[in-house]
């Protein structure tokens, strides 16, 4: 095995101070790149992601290498051999916000009409918001709209979507210029 | 004529700060010249800065009607020691370089400025210039102070739950 492999090491773990420098300290101390990584604080867990590559090594040896942090800092790690990746979309760049009270569906039946008209979501965050006695739900998405869907109305089915389940939504295109 | 290489970072050259054009000299119209040239020959490009060919002068090269949305615009500018006197509003636009190939990010810039220069004779002149053409000059004349979007960037993500409390 000599090809360059790549592998998702996931974590999740109540936060504190350190997670991020324990865990590169052994991708450095043992030679894997640090491809691509996102990490976020979730209801005061830090959740990360990083895609990480080296030479010669199976998942499960990657696994290994992490054993003695998950005893020391009682972390568990996730640890997944990547395939190919899929074709990056390419499209114009979108924002949708979605917010209003709390209801049980809003991402579904967001994600849901994206998903039978083919749109890809680029990022997603939602949150729970406002005061315990009135929750707000927010829900932020970026999404790729390839050329041909441009101008066919995806616009409007999302805001019929929206004004049927009692929200508001707010959609807007990214402006990305090379200067 | 001359299509000049545009630096990549870390090209060191990038981080330099430029120095002001006290003359119009062969050498001055040179850098002109070929700062128009790699621009134009960019296809996309809509502006150029000095320090991205590796010639440490404060001039830039911009023309925000290159942009077929741009609107309003000054159509093609030679600016020599440009200095951005005067900010107004916030647009947020997610921006690129040529100089970091590969990388778009989300920047915070001024919607709306004043911007002071000399033109190719070192007269003195100031521009009214907004949205599009605003963010672009301010991000050229940045390139004048070795400062890249990359200074500025202020997420890759969108920024809505960021909470902020003031006491």
């Amino acid at each position: 095995m000599n090809q360059k492999n790549l592998f998702a090491v996931t974590l999740i773990a109540a936060d504190r101070p350190g997670i991020v420098a324990a865990v590169s300290k052994i991708f450095y101390e043992n030679s894997f790149n640090i491809e691509d990584s996102s990490s976020t604080l979730l209801q005061g867990f830090f959740s990360a992601i990083f895609i990480v590559s080296k030479e010669g090594v199976d998942a499960d040896s990657v696994k290994k290498i992490f054993a003695p942090l998950e005893k020391t800092m009682n972390i568990d790690f996730n640890v997944q051999a990547m395939s190919e990746a899929g074709v990056k979309p390419i499209g114009e760049h979108f924002i949708i916000s979605v917010y209003g009270s709390d209801k049980p569906g809003i991402v579904n039946k967001v994600a849901e009409y994206l998903a039978n008209r083919e749109i890809n979501i680029l990022d997603l965050q939602t949150k729970v918001a406002g005061s315990e006695k009135s929750p707000i739900y927010l829900m932020v998405l970026e999404v790729i709209i390839d050329p041909k869907m441009m101008g066919t109305g995806w616009e409007d089915d999302l805001k019929k979507i929206s004004r049927d389940m009692g929200t508001d939504v707010n959609i807007r295109q990214i402006e990305t210029y090379e200067f | 004529m001359a299509v000049r290489e545009v630096l990549k970072y870390p090209d060191p050259r990038l981080k330099e700060i430029a120095e002001d054009v006290v003359e119009i000299n062969d050498y001055i119209k040179q850098v002109i010249t070929d700062l128009s040239d790699t621009m134009e020959a960019a296809g996309h490009s809509t502006g150029i800065a000095a320090t991205q060919i590796g010639e440490n002068v404060r001039i830039v090269v911009a023309d925000a009607s290159k942009n077929s949305k741009c609107e309003v615009n000054h159509g093609r500018l030679v600016l020599i020691n440009p200095e951005v006197i005067q900010w107004e509003g916030m647009i947020q636009f997610r921006e690129g370089c040529m100089s970091v190939p590969d990388y778009t990010g989300n920047v915070n810039r001024a919607k709306k400025i004043l911007l002071r220069y000399q033109d190719e004779n070192l007269e003195q002149k100031v521009i009214e210039a907004e949205d599009f053409e605003a963010v672009l000059l301010q991000h050229e004349t940045d390139h004048l102070d070795g400062t890249l979007f990359l200074d500025r960037v202020i997420s890759k993500r969108t920024d809505l739950f960021r909470r902020k409390k003031f006491k």
